[in-house]
């Protein structure tokens, strides 16, 4: 891809990301009314393009709420919760691949068999099976995508551990007196955190997606909180005669997560091309 | 190969026991299935006895030796909601799932392949760069929004495929379309990143030196060897189809295991979600047992053990 094309897609990706996030942001003071009021008048109204009303640009659900006011203060909820479980998944992959790689031996023998494990069950059975015992609700869904993801940097930051612990700097480092949580947190991560920034970029994207397909499901969050999920999972009942509620949130999720990707593409091009055939 | 071929055995093993593991865990910390089964006003001695004739007055470690030792000879315990045995559950649905995933699978590959390789030819061409923001799209498209934009469009405004449900091959349509762009995007642009590599290697030169047509230098000699990473991902990518499967069912109330998974899920039915997921792990493992086992076919160079 030519630079200026590069540059151009990452100044759109990221003036579309920057967007949707202040827009969700301020919410409260963007939306023409509040994510649960009921207007049981004004039912299933459809958007202002199709025969509806401007006060309703989006039109509105099965009890007569505004669905652009819902998709706003829904992507709050959504893009929370996907930062969030990066957030937290993300240190906690870090440092078991750091000491999968840096150990070697055991260690990494019964980390990497237990990454394994976890990644031979299929993410969203897992999920499943977290928020059952979690129970529904917007922290456990941030801890249940936590423990689902932390799986792909352990295994990337291993291999790119492996690759340096030998390396002379870290030896002259390890010759010089430096303990091992020195040399792993000072000298191997700094080495390694181009990768992860990329890898985080994109989980982001995949969270959010993963979030959306619980709530869809009924088992993330309670129908009640607007999240680009839960609209789509409400919505899909009146799929034949309103298709604008399940239309707009998915639209919402898809723009999020390509301009997402698009951004985390640039940055691995810009940060890390080895990664490429990988990511 | 032999040394290879147990060692792979014998780790596919311990991934199988670790996930029976973890999901045992995981449901018994969920709550006491007993309350679900006996009224809500039942006597204390009622649930008592419910749950030793279950066996969830046991030890917990003692339960999953059972539970193991039950698996291994077919056993997977008896559902709780349907009071029939798992397996049979299980097998009643898993034929529909695979034939879902399986569908899934060859659309995406099917094409994938030929719009990788085309895209590789006629890099930077319109054909490209079409094919290639297509793909961005489609992995970012979520499936469940993509299913419901489907039945939309094809069944409810054109009315050309059912809505839901299964028996005939026009109902297995849109959830295969559905379900296959979860690898689709993924793989055609892996396909083409992988050709790019090898069209340019010196094997390739030499054989469109030696005069061969364009079809049998792309199909035979580069295909071939770009072949390995595109046979990892698709092994990889089975984890996602699976999972992907359980929404896919639910929306199309297409009657395979993703369904009794999801169903379990909100009854607690705890045998039938251990049941299940434990059968879907194994399929998945042993799909990359057979993903290891088809690189020795595909790349001799590679040395085992």
């Amino acid at each position: 891809m030519s630079r200026w094309r590069g540059r151009l897609l990452v100044l759109v990706a990221g003036s579309v990301l920057a967007a949707i996030v202040l827009l969700a942001l301020f919410a409260d003071r963007v939306a023409p009314a509040g994510p649960n009021d009921q207007d049981i008048a004004a039912r299933l109204r459809p958007p202002a393009m199709v025969g509806g009303t401007w006060s309703r640009p989006l039109g509105t659900d099965e009890l007569g709420r505004d669905v652009l006011s819902r998709l706003l203060h829904g992507g709050r909820v959504s893009l929370m919760v996907g930062l969030l479980a990066v957030a937290v998944s993300c240190p906690i992959g870090v440092v078991i691949g750091l000491a999968s790689g840096f150990f070697g031996g055991w260690i990494d023998r019964m980390l990497m068999r237990f990454t394994d494990i976890q990644l031979a069950i299929p993410t969203i059975l897992l999920a499943m099976a977290l928020v059952t015992v979690l129970g529904p609700g917007v922290p456990n869904l941030i801890i249940t995508l936590s423990v689902t993801g932390w799986t792909i940097y352990a295994r990337l930051i291993r291999g790119e551990t492996l690759a340096l612990r030998d390396r002379d700097f870290i030896e002259a480092t390890r010759a010089a007196g430096a303990g091992q949580a020195r040399i792993m947190f000072r000298h191997v991560l700094p080495n390694v955190v181009s990768p992860v920034i990329v890898v985080a970029t994109f989980a982001v994207g995949s969270m959010v997606v993963l979030e959306a397909t619980l709530s869809f499901l009924g088992i993330g969050v309670p129908l009640r909180v607007a999240t680009w999920g839960s609209m789509l999972s409400s919505g899909r009942t009146y799929l034949k005669s309103a298709w604008w509620i399940t239309a707009f949130p998915g639209l919402a999720i898809f723009v999020t997560v390509l301009a997402i990707n698009a951004l985390g593409d640039s940055m691995r091009d810009a940060l890390d091309p080895r990664l490429r055939s990988r990511v | 190969m032999l040394i290879f071929l147990l060692r792979r055995l014998w780790s596919t093993l311990t991934v199988v026991v670790g996930v029976a593991a973890v999901i045992f865990v995981l449901l018994h910390l969920s709550g006491d299935p007993v309350a679900l089964l006996v009224p809500a006003d039942a006597p204390p001695q009622v649930m008592q006895d419910t749950r030793h004739a279950l066996g969830l007055d046991r030890p917990l470690l003692q339960q999953f030796v059972i539970y193991l030792s039950h698996a291994v000879a077919g056993d997977l315990g008896t559902s709780l909601r349907h009071n029939r045995p798992v397996i049979q559950l299980i097998g009643e649905r898993l034929p529909r799932t695979m034939l879902l995933t399986a569908a899934a699978l060859a659309l995406a590959v099917l094409i994938a392949i030929p719009t990788g390789i085309v895209s590789a030819l006629w890099r930077g061409s319109l054909v490209d760069r079409t094919a290639m923001v297509l793909s961005v799209a489609g992995q970012a498209v979520p499936i469940f929004w993509l299913a419901l934009m489907l039945i939309w469009i094809f069944a409810v405004r054109l009315e050309w495929l059912p809505v839901f449900g299964s028996g005939t091959p026009w109902h297995l349509v849109l959830p295969a379309v559905s379900l296959s762009t979860i690898v689709l995007g993924r793989l055609a642009r892996l396909v083409r990143s992988s050709m790019l590599e090898v069209l340019e290697q010196d094997y390739v030169r030499t054989a469109r030196a030696k005069g061969l047509g364009e079809t049998p230098v792309v199909w035979r000699h580069a295909l071939k060897n770009a072949a390995i990473p595109i046979v990892t991902v698709v092994g990889l990518q089975l984890a996602q189809l699976l999972g992907g499967a359980v929404v896919t069912e639910t929306i199309f109330a297409w009657p395979g295991v993703g369904v009794l998974a999801a169903e379990a899920v909100f009854n607690r039915d705890f045998p039938v979600v251990q049941g299940v997921t434990l059968v879907v792990s194994l399929i998945f493992v042993a799909a990359n047992l057979a993903v290891d086992l088809a690189y020795v076919a595909l790349n001799p160079r590679i040395r085992l053990g």
